[in-house]
């Protein structure tokens, strides 16, 4: 079944997008959600069949012209980019988790949502999401990614932005100061998301510029070849050292997009606000996909990095110092989507530390383990939040494993997943990800390792507050939530505990599944460590995962846990913020004020300028009734002299 | 039938006067459509051929006119924005014969800008342009009206002086027996310091009509005092011609001065341009951002006039023609904002929460302006940093910040006036009705479908910047 056009999976959702957003009263209640899942479902569906389909090569398929002069061509111009949809093994990989756990994520939705008074938008935003997520991983070419990639934004941005006006209504005025202060949260919130990713995409932008002038080309398999051309032994380019360093520059411009859109130091502090959006939302966008397409566009890029030691060791030192950063930044959060958030900050930083590393399978892999570990956790954070009527303060839970034993279950499944005990997933792709580290650079290993234990440290600290202990809130009677919610968990939770065995290494009886099959499409060398090494390091790891949990079961004894480590430099994250707002969004909100000034006072000062010296020589007083046209007249004049001066003066020095 | 499409608007606008009153509407909204029509058949055609005839035998004035590639595409726009304008003014003026006659009179004076091929006919239309847009400030505008309409009025006339002498002077020094374009490009100027100076006064016109800092000062005054419906500031965001002037007139007439000032051109475009998006950033009068705003997408326009490069001037044509359509509508869209509020101040908060739609198109047209991909403005904005960084890529750098700047004022003022709360007590906003949908979404759809597909726009672009830049002698 490779017959069905790769166009059809953005389209599915597009289409569930445009109906619910131009027929809102067609799809009222709960129809909205059902229209939205079937969308995706339909997508899966696509998906499902080329993965299976998909032959020893890549499907290319080319739909329309779309760029000015941005591909090769043949002949004196360069040809017209066309949009064109590129499946490979990675590629296919990543449609299926987009609309596998997408499609999970909308039918829990249906239930999450089905008090909400505009749930028509909110499906409608995340088919939308999907669809542009799906274009961002099916791209050929770097401008029709970065379609997929400001759309997904877009989408984060409407998402976290859901409750613009704040969730309850203003019948008072205490009522509406309320509403009106979580809008306000939510809307900057939302905000600071759009405008953080777009600094990273300049430099996606830039990175692509480089590269054309490099190259000629943004589309990605021609670049590839191109640049197989330049650097293959047989090329006789002569100088290879200007390419080098361009695309060097180049991996380092791609490096701030993937930055910015994976909530990476130093464009880190969107991600744990943008836990302001509705749960579901967060356990897609925020967590399982849209925030690894920094990931995703590196490992696309490898045969760029690979060609770049430089740019690769930034990313893997960004990847390292980011998953402390986020890690030692959950330790001390209240809420409970917080804590995850901090915590999908860190384990980003281990994907990016795998890529690297070059270590782009067990990148990818641990992507894919955390997009089932991490979704489930906020699902069942959603479950929660859902049971005690938006309570999200750790403080005020406990002992829930009373009230919603199956969410219990299915969280502690989560909880051994991220901390990487054997068995459950995490413990494979983390596992992959530190031998790499070991291999290369012992400093990023003792980090990843550090980190770990950090991990399960505040992962245990997240369920024993949540799960045991005793309840102190003042709930009636919390409960599990309806099967539509808790079979999404159920099938999350498998994943989350079996998933892992796609990629068994070779030194656990294993074939390394996953990571032979990705190299289909991105050719690499795993680590080669004698067996007891490798022994040895799964041991310290499962160590560390071990010792985190029993360090918060101790202080759980100890009734202590409230107060994680570090106090209140943890709960502020570092402070990080606080230094954004005063080193840069002060400054420039002065500069502007300031420059507005100036714009406006040009006009005065100018017309003061002409007032002046037409006031006390006589000669200019038969001027005085029009000044206005004595003012515009010297100051054309003025800029016809001062422009000409420049012209006049770059041709002096020019020639 | 060229110069019917080219007439026709003044010629009904003309006939309104003595039209019956009921159907004064009805007849202009006609007029602009049947324009509109006649452009796309031009379009589908392919361009019309250049018509010429002497026109003033004594002084060489011709009257040349044509309409293909880039002018075809900028007519069209004009064409159908005009549409727009139309309908909305016939919804929102009352008795709007008058504003309907100004706007049509412009849009002759606006397409006989893009069809002209001869000089002395093309300062004729730039100049016949401004006389409706002048009317339209002196009859409809704000308080502090004339104030704005000297600062108009000054910047443009001495810039068009300027540009008439510097007409007259590559006339004089070419040797060429007429005005029209081709004779004028035949018989070049050969000097190098002359080419140069009548550059810098045909320069400055376009620079006041582009606007480019630090020229620009007539732009925010003119679009915060014209009339609150915004129906004028559509009409004045289409007479900024200048980048169509450069592209046109003065690589052709001017390639060697043009390559000698290239750096401090493109500087001056790329600083234009992030100097107004932060300046925006400060502003809390729809119309006045706004302002700030077209400036900044000009300084873009402008940086890939001038960088020279092919796909940079390519991406500028597309964005200076596509700009339209959001930048317009959007005006239009601030003044439904202020017929229900009764304010043009961005920070009334919470009008998404009882307008939806309205809130919904002026978002979507936000997220167009913005370059947004998958939006026609990202096919111009991304086409001419791609160019210009070819040519001069720190000064690109420092234009690439504005899409930075560009978000963070644009999402602010939105989020303060359609987003958070409503506040409480205040009056109630209603949603769009009827033709105003239209007025809103047509443009939206449009720029979604040329951000999308391009070829039917690039069909018209492409070949005439190459061919133009074959003249040039390449780079």
């Amino acid at each position: 079944m490779t017959g069905l056009p790769l166009y059809l999976l953005p389209l599915f959702p597009l289409i569930g997008f445009a109906l619910l957003i131009g027929l809102p009263r067609a799809f009222s209640g709960r129809a909205a959600g059902w229209l939205g899942s079937v969308m995706v479902l339909l997508s899966f569906v696509v998906a499902l069949l080329r993965f299976l389909g998909l032959g020893a090569g890549p499907a290319h398929e080319l739909l329309w012209q779309w760029l000015p002069n941005m591909a090769l061509g043949n002949g004196g111009h360069s040809a017209n980019l066309s949009v064109g949809f590129y499946l490979d093994q990675l590629s296919g990989l990543m449609t299926l988790i987009i609309t596998g756990i997408g499609f999970l994520i909308h039918v829990y939705s249906v239930s999450y949502m089905s008090h909400d008074a505009r749930q028509g938008r909110f499906f409608a935003f995340l088919n939308f999401f999907v669809s542009m997520m799906l274009i961002l991983v099916l791209a050929d070419s770097y401008p029709l990614m970065f379609v997929g990639w400001e759309g997904v934004g877009t989408a984060s941005y409407l998402l976290i932005g859901f409750w613009f006006a704040g969730r309850g209504e203003s019948k008072d005025e205490h009522t509406f100061a309320a509403a009106n202060a979580e809008g306000i949260s939510n809307s900057n919130a939302a905000r600071k998301a759009f405008i953080m990713n777009r600094v990273g995409d300049l430099g996606f932008m830039l990175g692509m510029f480089v590269l054309f002038k490099l190259f000629g080309t943004v589309n990605i398999p021609e670049l590839q070849g191109a640049v197989g051309q330049v650097f293959s032994p047989a090329a006789n380019v002569g100088d290879t050292g200007h390419f080098r360093s361009g695309v060097e520059l180049a991996c380092l411009f791609l490096l701030v997009g993937a930055i910015g859109k994976s909530g990476q130091l130093p464009l880190t502090t969107w991600l744990p606000d943008a836990m302001a959006g509705p749960t579901p939302v967060s356990a897609l966008i925020h967590a399982a996909t849209m925030v690894t397409a920094g990931v995703y566009l590196m490992t696309r890029s490898h045969f760029l990095f690979d060609l770049a030691p430089h740019a690769s060791m930034w990313v893997a030192w960004v990847g390292g110092l980011t998953a402390l950063y986020g890690a030692l930044s959950a330790l001390n959060q209240y809420d409970i989507k917080k804590i995850l958030a901090y915590s999908t900050v860190s384990q980003l930083g281990y994907m990016f530390l795998a890529v690297g590393l070059h270590a782009y399978s067990a990148g990818v892999f641990h992507l894919l383990t955390h997009a089932f570990f991490k979704a489930l956790l906020f699902l069942a954070a959603g479950a929660v939040i859902h049971a005690l009527r938006d309570e999200q303060d750790v403080r005020k839970m406990g002992g829930m494993k009373e009230f919603m034993p199956l969410t219990r279950w299915f969280s502690l499944a989560g909880v051994l997943a991220i901390c990487g005990l054997p068995i459950w997933s995490g413990f494979f792709s983390k596992d992959a990800i530190l031998a790499a580290a070991y291999e290369q650079s012992p400093a990023l290993y003792i980090i990843g390792l550090g980190v770990a234990l950090l991990t399960a440290f505040y992962m245990g600290r997240w369920y024993f507050l949540v799960w045991e202990g005793r309840y102190r809130g003042h709930m009636a009677h919390p409960h599990d939530a309806d099967p539509l919610m808790t079979i999404p968990l159920g099938i999350l939770a498998a994943l989350a505990t079996f998933g892992g065995l796609l990629n068994v290494p070779a030194f656990l009886g294993g074939h390394s599944a996953f990571g032979a099959y990705l190299s289909r499409a991105i050719t690499q060398h795993g680590p080669e460590l004698p067996f007891a090494t490798e022994l040895l390091l799964t041991l310290l790891a499962v160590l560390a995962g071990v010792g985190g949990l029993l360090w918060a079961y101790w202080q759980h004894r100890g009734d202590h846990l409230y107060n994680g480590p570090l106090g209140p430099a943890s709960t502020n994250a570092l402070y990080l913020q606080n230094l954004y707002d005063s080193v840069i969004g002060a400054p420039s909100r002065a500069i502007a004020s300031g420059l507005d000034t100036v714009d406006r006072g040009l006009d005065t000062a100018l017309g003061g300028l002409a007032r002046n010296a037409a006031a006390p020589g006589g000669l200019f007083t038969r001027w005085q009734s029009g000044f206005v046209r004595a003012y515009a007249v010297s100051m054309v004049l003025g800029t016809a002299l001062i422009i000409g001066y420049w012209a006049l003066k770059t041709v002096g020095s020019g020639s | 039938m060229l110069h019917l499409m080219i007439f026709l608007p003044l010629l009904v606008s003309l006939l309104l006067t003595l039209a019956p009153r009921q159907w004064r509407e009805e007849i202009a909204v006609a007029a602009t459509l049947l324009t509109l029509g006649l452009g796309v058949a031009f379009w589908i055609a392919g361009g019309t051929p250049l018509f010429i005839r002497d026109w003033i035998p004594p002084l060489g004035v011709t009257y040349a006119a044509q309409l293909s590639g880039v002018s075809l595409m900028l007519a069209l726009v004009t064409a159908f924005m005009s549409f727009i304008a139309c309908t909305y003014a016939a919804r929102r003026i009352p008795n709007p014969g008058t504003m309907l006659s100004l706007i049509l009179a412009m849009e002759t004076g606006l397409l006989g800008i893009f069809a002209a091929r001869d000089l002395v006919l093309f300062y004729v239309f730039f100049e016949d342009a401004l006389l409706p847009a002048l009317l339209m400030l002196a009859i409809y505008g704000g308080p502090n009206r004339m104030n704005a309409l000297v600062k108009f009025a000054a910047y443009t006339l001495l810039g068009s002086l300027l540009m008439l002498l510097s007409i007259i002077g590559v006339k004089y020094y070419g040797g060429s027996p007429t005005f029209a374009l081709r004779d004028l490009i035949a018989h070049p100027v050969t000097d190098t310091r002359t080419e140069l100076w009548l550059y810098v006064g045909f320069l400055l016109a376009m620079m006041v009509k582009l606007p480019l800092w630090p020229l620009h000062a007539w732009l925010p005054d003119f679009h915060e005092q014209n009339h609150a419906s915004g129906i004028p500031d559509v009409m004045g965001t289409l007479y900024k011609v200048g980048g169509y002037g450069i592209f046109t007139f003065a690589i052709a007439l001017f390639p060697q001065a043009m390559q000698d000032t290239r750096p401090l051109m493109m500087g001056l475009a790329a600083f234009t341009a992030l100097y107004a998006a932060w300046i925006a950033f400060h502003q809390h009068h729809w119309k006045r951002l706004l302002a700030y705003a077209g400036l900044s997408h000009m300084g873009f326009v402008a940086l890939g006039v001038f960088s020279l490069n092919e796909t940079a001037i390519i991406g500028a044509m597309y964005l200076l023609a596509f700009q339209n359509l959001y930048t317009g509508a959007l005006f239009l869209g601030t003044g439904m904002l202020q017929e229900r509020t009764g304010s043009l101040d961005t920070r009334v908060g919470g009008v998404m929460t009882q307008a939806g739609a309205l809130g919904g198109l002026t978002m979507g047209l936000w997220f167009a302006s913005i370059g947004v991909p998958g939006m026609a403005g990202f096919v111009g904005e991304f086409s001419i940093l791609m160019g210009a960084y070819q040519v001069q890529p720190w000064i690109t750098f420092v234009a690439g910040l504005t899409t930075i700047a560009a978000a963070a004022y644009a999402l602010t003022a939105f989020q303060h006036t359609f987003w958070q709360a409503r506040p409480f007590g205040s009056v109630l906003v209603s949603d769009l009705r009827g033709g105003e949908w239209l007025v809103l979404a047509l443009p939206l759809l449009l720029a979604i479908f040329f951000g999308l597909y391009s070829a039917p726009a690039l069909q018209l672009i492409q070949p005439a910047v190459r061919a133009t830049l074959a003249a040039l002698g390449g780079n």
